[in-house]
This record gives structure tokens, C-alpha cells and sequence, in this order.
């Protein structure tokens, strides 16, 4: 007996280093896949000379610079007379990085600064590849194929992993807390045309259904054709969601829609749906 | 020799925890084999590798290719180099063919899963296609019918491709970072798309499926229906990375029964 339980202590120890390592490993694995991908990104950018870029033509001093801004965008009540200056895009080296590349998105003051990929032939491409299409866990933020920016659909969907270590919509769920909703409120999104400001109108936690479930579903929202189509979004975001955000909507407004992946049930989603005000600066063309 | 026996089970063990780590590398290709095929100048031949081409292997004859090939094997012809066409004829359902040929090749296969025409490549694809893709300035031609046809222009936003087909196409769509034009039940004869543009003649195709290009709506229930459990199709976004978290609580948890086993002797 007493054999016994020395060979099964010396065993459980055996285990106890296994284990020990490979949790290192593991660890090591996943920190080196996490600066890959921010590599992936950082490195991405194609270069190009100063003679080789076309002049931007700035018709009169630009109102506000590609950096985003951490104050709200407010809608302005007219149309402003003077013409819309057209300069260069700031993400133009990224679009020529990588043409799957439909978007960058921003939430200022927190970790989410990255490009949007759109692959309508296969949606799931770069849900575990990087932006240099390299395999990775962390993936890259999807616009859902049903999404469109040309034409723009009323609806954007944006899909991003949860990731544990905060990183792409790892962070999402901290909208849960109105406190983090007021102090994070604008949403930018950058466009080959412009730069979209949105601001955030519902958060929610839902899931994916059945196909045959007769029941809202988030997703499935891109166009409303009709004040009947749109109210229906409109409303049920508005019921769904865990706090007032004192932002309304009306028929004709635009909406992007953030979503991850929670577990507080089967095929869980936590929902950030935000509302498009003011755009900001025009861009060239890219070329 | 008991220190050697101690030190063999440790490494042993240390082993059988690290295998599950890394038996991802170990990927199994489900596929068929891929056969690679390109145009040799110093014997004036087509010839083909079991392998990505090099310079110094050893390649032969395509009828030595002809009898290895299976169905669910991927050819690729790539000489972006030659004049010289080629007429290839194997009796097998590719999985997969890619075509990047500076000069017309000719394709026969009983039936072609997924045939990608790229950059530059000239291609007559005689085979009915399941997914055809046509990238860039290449050329397609398709004598038999196709299910799904992209017009893909992976550079820039402007298509250029030119493809015809003697079949017909269900559903096409062109697109660059943006959706060009989607079309649907092409009659056969009818597809045409001259550098990018459509010039099919109106009528002979469809703005909307007439019938559905997915999983038809669940019949009446006598009928077999789609099954109820299926759940709609929308990105997984969970993190899927094992937690090191869980491992750790394992060896802790192995300690401690260690220590108390060492501690009841």
C-alpha cells in the first residue's frame, strides 16, 4: 500500500509539471499569437514616396483631421454652404495592403482600433485569419456579407470575437455598464468615401435562434425599405436594450451594429447598436 | 539505474502533456492530391509534379499523371511564361483546378468542383463547374453549365475579365471591394462579359433566382422540411483558445494530492 502511494504521488507530481509547462507554453503560444496580429496590422501598410502621392485638393482649410476626436458629434441643423474638402484617406496604405479591407473602425479611448474585413464570397475568411491572412485565433473584425457600404444598407453589421484578453470586441461587453456607455458614446467608422460618426443608440444581449424561430432577430436587419421595416428594428432595439441611452432614431437614419460572442446562453450575442450622425472629413479616391 | 528509470518517466510524461499542444500542426489533408503542371522549354513538353513545381524535380509525362488521377484531386497549371497551349483531358471530377496560363489551355474533366482562372490565365474549361471564379484580366470560357460564377477584380475596384459560356450560369455576381452587378438563370449561350462589362442581352437572364439559391423554405409537413434545430448561419465569434487557467488548477490540484499522499506516509 504504501508502494501504491508513493508511485501515485510521484505520478500526480509528474502531472502537476506537465500541466505546469504546458500552461506556460499555452500562455506563451497565445501572447505571441496576440503580437502577431497587432504586427499584422502595423506592418500591413504598403509605402509610398511623397512624390508618388497624388496632391490632395483642399478647396479651404480641412474643419477637422483623421484623428478622431473624443467629443460627441452632434448633427448640425442645415447643411453647411461651403464645399466639402477632399483629402487623402488616412487608411489609404491599408486599402492597398490588403483589398478585402472595407473599413477601419474606432471606439475612441478603448483597445477597438482596427480594419474591417468584407469577404462576400466566403464571410467566415478572416474569423480566425489575420490581416495578412495568416491563421489566427484573434481573427479580424467581419462586416457581414449582407452589409454593404457601396451602396451603403441601412444596417452594418460588424462581427468581432470575444477575446479574453480584451482584445478585438474582448472589451464589448463592458457597454453593460451605463457609466462605460456615457463615457464611450461615439463610434467612428472609416470609409474609403468618408469618415462615419455614429453614436450609441441600444445595447443588448440577445442570441442566435433557429432558423425556423419566428422571433427578432439582430441580425438578420440590414435594410428598411419602409417606416413598417425600419420601426421594427427601431423598436425592438429599443426594448431590448439594458439601459435609455436618451438617443432616438427615425426612418431614413443609419444604424452600425457591433456584436460578439457572450455565454449566458446557447449561441449568445452582446449587441452595441449605434446610430449615424454627421459625417466627417471626404476622402479621395483610392489609387 | 533508478535515477534513469525516474528521469525516463518524467520526460515520458512531459511528453504525453505537450503531444495535445501541438498535434495541430500535424494537419491531415483531406483533399486529394494536387498535381502541378508547366510547360518545360528544354523538351518542349507539358509535364507534371506531385508537388509545388521546382526546378530540379523530377517531373513526367501528363499520361503518367492521367493514371494516378482520382476524383477530388486538384490540378494546377501555371506557366506564365509559354506560348505553347495545352490540351488537357482527365476523366476524373476534379475538386479543384487553378489556371494561370499566358496561353489558351484547353480543360477537360467529367465535372470540376471549384475552378479559379487567375491574373492573366486563359482558359477553356470543358466540365460542368460548380464554382467558378475568374480573377482580374483572365479569360474563361465555360462549355458546359455553372452553378455559381464570380467576376473578381482582387486589385483595385475596376473588373476586367472577359468570360463567355456555352452553358448556363444560375447565379453571377462581380465584385471588387464592392458589389458590380449580381444576375441569375443565364440561358445557355447567353453569359457574356467583355473587360468586366455585361453584355448579355436583356431577357436572356434574371435580375432575382426564380428559384432559390439556398435551402429551399421548409415544405408542407408531409414533406421532409429543413431541420428544426439548425441555426442560422452567423460568424462564431467566441474565443475559442484553450484557457492555461484551467491547466494550472489541474496541477495545482495534482500537488496537493501529492503532498497529502507524501504527508498521510
Amino acid at each position: 500500500m504504501k508502494q501504491f502511494k508513493k508511485i501515485l504521488s510521484f505520478i500526480l507530481t509528474l502531472i502537476a509539471i506537465g500541466c505546469l509547462i504546458a500552461a506556460v507554453t499555452i500562455a506563451f503560444l497565445h501572447k505571441k499569437e496576440d503580437r502577431d496580429a497587432e504586427e499584422a496590422i502595423r506592418d500591413a501598410t504598403v509605402s509610398q514616396s511623397a512624390t508618388s502621392t497624388p496632391q490632395p485638393q483642399i478647396s479651404e482649410p480641412p474643419q477637422a483631421t483623421a484623428v478622431p476626436t473624443a467629443e460627441p458629434v452632434t448633427p448640425t441643423a442645415e447643411p453647411t454652404a461651403t464645399p466639402v474638402p477632399a483629402i487623402e484617406n488616412p487608411y489609404r496604405d491599408y486599402y492597398l495592403a490588403n483589398s478585402d479591407m472595407a473599413g477601419w473602425l474606432i471606439v475612441p479611448d478603448t483597445v477597438i482600433n482596427y480594419p474591417i474585413m468584407w469577404t462576400p464570397e466566403d464571410e467566415n475568411y478572416y474569423l480566425y485569419r489575420d490581416f495578412k491572412k495568416r491563421d489566427n485565433n484573434n481573427g479580424c473584425l467581419i462586416l457581414d456579407t449582407d452589409s454593404s457600404l457601396a451602396p451603403l444598407t441601412t444596417n452594418l453589421i460588424i462581427h468581432g470575437h470575444n477575446m479574453k484578453s480584451g482584445a478585438m470586441f474582448g472589451n464589448l461587453t463592458d457597454y453593460e455598464k451605463k457609466s462605460y456607455f456615457e463615457d464611450h458614446k461615439q463610434i467612428i467608422l472609416y470609409t474609403p468615401e468618408c469618415q462615419r460618426n455614429y453614436e450609441v443608440i441600444a445595447v443588448f444581449r440577445s442570441q442566435v435562434y433557429k432558423k425556423t424561430d419566428d422571433v427578432f432577430k439582430f441580425y438578420k436587419f440590414f435594410q428598411a425599405n419602409t417606416e413598417e421595416e425600419f420601426r421594427d428594428f427601431y423598436d425592438n432595439i429599443k426594448a431590448l436594450s439594458l439601459y435609455d441611452t436618451g438617443v432616438t432614431a427615425e426612418f431614413g437614419d443609419r444604424f452600425i451594429t457591433l456584436s460578439t460572442c457572450v455565454y449566458h446562453v446557447t449561441n449568445g450575442r452582446f449587441v452595441v447598436v449605434a446610430k449615424e450622425v454627421e459625417p466627417g472629413d471626404y476622402y479621395l479616391p483610392i489609387e | 539505474m533508478k535515477q534513469i528509470k525516474k528521469l525516463v518517466t518524467l520526460l515520458t510524461a512531459l511528453v504525453l502533456c505537450l503531444v495535445p499542444l501541438f498535434g495541430n500542426t500535424m494537419t491531415v489533408n483531406a483533399a486529394g492530391n494536387t498535381y502541378y503542371i508547366k510547360y518545360v522549354e528544354d523538351i518542349q513538353q507539358w509535364r507534371f509534379l506531385p508537388n509545388p513545381w521546382s526546378e530540379g524535380g523530377y517531373h513526367r509525362e501528363l499520361y503518367y499523371m492521367q493514371l494516378d488521377l482520382k476524383d477530388g484531386d486538384v490540378i494546377v497549371v501555371d506557366d506564365k511564361d509559354t506560348a505553347n497551349t495545352i490540351n488537357l483531358e482527365v476523366n476524373v471530377n476534379l475538386s479543384s483546378l487553378y489556371v494561370n496560363t499566358a496561353s489558351i489551355s484547353n480543360i477537360t474533366a467529367k465535372s470540376i468542383e471549384n475552378c479559379y482562372i487567375i491574373e492573366n490565365g486563359k482558359s477553356i474549361i470543358n466540365a460542368p463547374v460548380k464554382n467558378a471564379y475568374v480573377y482580374d484580366q483572365a479569360l474563361g470560357q465555360f462549355n458546359s453549365d455553372v452553378e455559381n460564377l464570380e467576376v473578381i477584380a482582387s486589385k483595385g475596384d475596376v473588373l476586367n475579365a472577359t468570360v463567355g459560356s456555352n452553358g448556363g450560369v444560375k447565379h453571377l455576381k462581380a465584385y471588387s471591394s464592392k458589389l458590380h452587378y449580381e444576375f441569375y438563370d443565364f440561358a445557355p449561350g447567353a453569359l457574356s462579359i467583355v473587360n468586366g462589362e455585361l453584355k448579355s442581352t436583356a431577357g436572356t437572364y434574371s435580375a432575382a433566382p426564380s428559384a432559390p439559391v439556398v435551402t429551399p423554405a421548409p415544405a408542407a409537413p408531409s414533406t421532409p422540411a429543413a431541420p428544426s434545430g439548425e441555426y442560422d448561419d452567423v460568424p462564431k465569434t467566441a474565443d475559442v483558445r484553450f484557457n492555461p487557467l484551467w491547466l494550472m488548477a489541474l496541477a495545482a490540484a495534482c500537488f496537493a494530492g501529492s503532498y497529502a499522499l507524501k504527508k498521510k506516509d
